[in-house]
């Protein structure tokens, strides 16, 4: 091919990590400008709001609160609905613009495309998130506990803010490059594992929710409408399944990693018909 | 191997269209594309060299299909392209060199022009100074430099246009693919666009522009592929597709207040077939298309005879589409 460069052009660097970090701040300064971002993180902070509003009229056990409110809201609802809303169109935003053709014919490998998509979602899903869940703390405290009473909760808690947000987003991302939709595939996903199965003793390891709960050290039939849990687990066990936190903690890595492996195999192959 | 010097039908399966000048920068064998059971394009074997080349051909005729094939945006059923040498499916180094200017009307349309021309100079390697510069000097280029700190929500249809040509200029990339360029662009747009692309040429890049109107690509460029229902159908120069035209006979179509009086006229000509009256005017056939659209108006004009109207389906691209394609 000729070379119809002028000589004046500047030199290039095609590194994929440096492409892909390029790609990331690009990525990422669109998202943090999004008016969505902005709805999204409101959202997140209403258990705050409601909190500062109880705080008037109700004596508050704050900690206890907290872990309940962790347990029973943030991990079951607001950490998959930040994520499916920030991972699901990881891709999915780009290829329903059409603008997808501008990412998929620069120098950058496909699998490195995704990951810096994929990392600006996780980076915004699991900032919005543990932002919100300090904030809530810190009004908690207000009502009764002690700011530093409960620092050692805060951190599991935020923990497994932070791996759930992580885990969630990269399995909503894997979705959105499979099914090339977001919203539809996510709450499929949401209702069948984490809400069907994540009800049924034993099976329920299939869900992340599960494995959040583990890594948090909180306890799963607090968190959900405990009744028929707690007849099935009595019938098929004699006890509650019950595991170290770091079990949780690999097994929502590994989710992570196979989801990521899959969807960057998947968009490395895809075809855009834009 | 077709010399590329003439239109041709392209007749044989095994025949490979050659098309441009000096070495074969893009290449394409065989190449077949699928969208389910209606098919996109259909083994078609390529070699283009540098210049302007015009794709031309009606809408759904597969030239799309074709550019994405060869931009490896599409991965093709069967057969192979290669840009310099190179595979071009999911490779970086290909994408390095090319630049595409898509036909969708689509843009991170929050950003400024000179936001998205530099951001997306960046993803080519270049440095945060470096692609301000390229983008600066690519937005210059499409004549842009007064609107580039618009928001590209706020930009015409032809500026959008513009812009994206300086998205696929500002890298400096050998081979440029444009898919339908003009559409959309107001006369002045137009005019700049054909200059550019024309330049572009000029410097021995392998430009490939695909539409659907003759007179576009006319402007650009003599060098065509002419495509339908996914082939191509004939490879060359495009003054012969204009004498082709001319070859073939026409049924011209006549607006004007008197008609009849007009038809007898014509009727004293020769190569005059037949007439056929219509609501508001008549249609007359011809076996000398270039003298007969010339004479009408002339005679409408000594006999001060009111000419609203002179059309023919002949004397389009369609109309060499039905030659070559019984």
């Amino acid at each position: 091919m000729a070379d119809s460069s002028n000589n004046d052009t500047p030199s290039r660097q095609l590194s994929p990590i440096r492409l892909g970090l390029n790609l990331y701040k690009l990525d990422l300064a669109r998202k943090l400008r999004a008016r969505k971002t902005v709805i999204l993180f409101a959202i997140q902070l209403l258990p705050v709001a409601v909190a500062l509003l109880a705080l008037i009229w109700v004596d508050l056990d704050g900690l206890q609160v907290f872990e309940e409110t962790v347990a029973g809201v943030y991990l079951p609802f607001l950490i998959p609905l930040a994520a499916l809303f920030f991972g699901g169109p990881t891709i999915v935003d780009e290829v329903e613009g059409r603008t997808i053709t501008y990412l998929t014919l620069r120098p950058v490998p496909r699998s490195i495309l995704f990951a810096a998509k994929l990392a600006a979602s996780v980076l915004l899903t699991v900032a919005t998130s543990t932002i919100s869940v300090i904030a809530f703390y810190l009004v908690c405290t207000l009502g009764g506990g002690g700011l530093t009473e409960g620092l050692d909760l805060l951190g599991w808690a935020a923990f497994a803010v932070v791996v759930g947000a992580k885990t969630y987003t990269t399995i909503f991302a894997l979705l959105g490059v499979v099914f090339a939709s977001t919203l539809l595939p996510g709450i499929v996903y949401y209702v069948v594992f984490e809400l069907i199965i994540g009800a049924v003793p034993i099976v329920e390891m299939l869900s992340v929710k599960f494995h959040l709960y583990t890594l948090g050290g909180f306890d799963r039939t607090d968190a959900d409408d405990g009744g028929a849990r707690e007849t099935l687990e009595q019938f098929l066990l004699d006890q509650p399944l019950e595991f170290d936190w770091w079990v949780g903690f690999v097994a929502c890595v590994l989710i992570t990693a196979a989801a990521t492996l899959i969807a960057a195999t998947v968009f490395r192959s895809r075809e855009f018909h834009v | 191997m077709k010399s590329g010097v003439d239109i041709k039908p392209a007749t044989s399966e095994d025949e490979v269209t050659r098309i441009g000048d000096g070495d074969v920068v893009l290449s394409a064998r065989n190449l077949s594309y699928w969208y389910g059971d209606v098919i996109g394009i259909n083994d078609i074997s390529l070699d283009i060299g540098e210049g302007v080349v015009g794709l031309l051909g009606p809408n759904g005729a597969g030239k799309s299909t074709l550019l994405k094939c060869m931009t490896g945006q599409l991965r093709p059923a069967t057969g192979s392209v290669t840009i310099g040498g190179m595979a071009v499916f999911n490779n970086p180094a290909v994408y390095a060199r090319i630049g595409f200017v898509p036909e969708q009307d689509a843009f991170y349309e929050e950003m400024s022009g000179r936001q998205f021309v530099t951001e997306l100079t960046r993803l080519h390697g270049y440095t945060a100074d470096d692609a301000a510069e390229l983008a600066e000097e690519a937005i210059e280029e499409v004549n842009l430099a007064d609107d580039a700190h618009r928001p590209i929500a706020e930009y015409s249809k032809g500026m959008r246009q513009r812009i994206k040509v300086a998205q696929a200029l500002a890298h400096n990339p050998s081979a440029l693919f444009f898919d339908e360029p003009l559409s959309g662009t107001d006369p002045v747009g137009r005019r700049r666009t054909i200059d550019l692309i024309r330049t572009l040429g000029d410097q021995g890049r392998t430009v490939l522009v695909s539409s659907h109107v003759l007179h576009e690509v006319e402007a650009m460029t003599s060098n065509v592929i002419l495509i339908n229902r996914g082939q191509v159908v004939a490879d060359g120069n495009l003054f012969r597709i204009r004498e082709m035209i001319d070859e073939h006979p026409h049924r011209i179509y006549v607006d004007c207040d008197r008609p009849r009086h007009f038809a007898a006229l014509l009727a004293e000509y020769d190569d005059v077939t037949t007439l056929e009256f219509v609501d508001r005017g008549f249609f007359v056939s011809t076996r000398d298309p270039e003298t007969c659209y010339s004479r009408i108006p002339r005679i409408a004009l000594d006999e001060q005879i009111t000419l609203r109207a002179m059309t023919s389906e002949d004397n389009d691209l369609s109309a060499v589409f039905r030659y070559l394609v019984p």
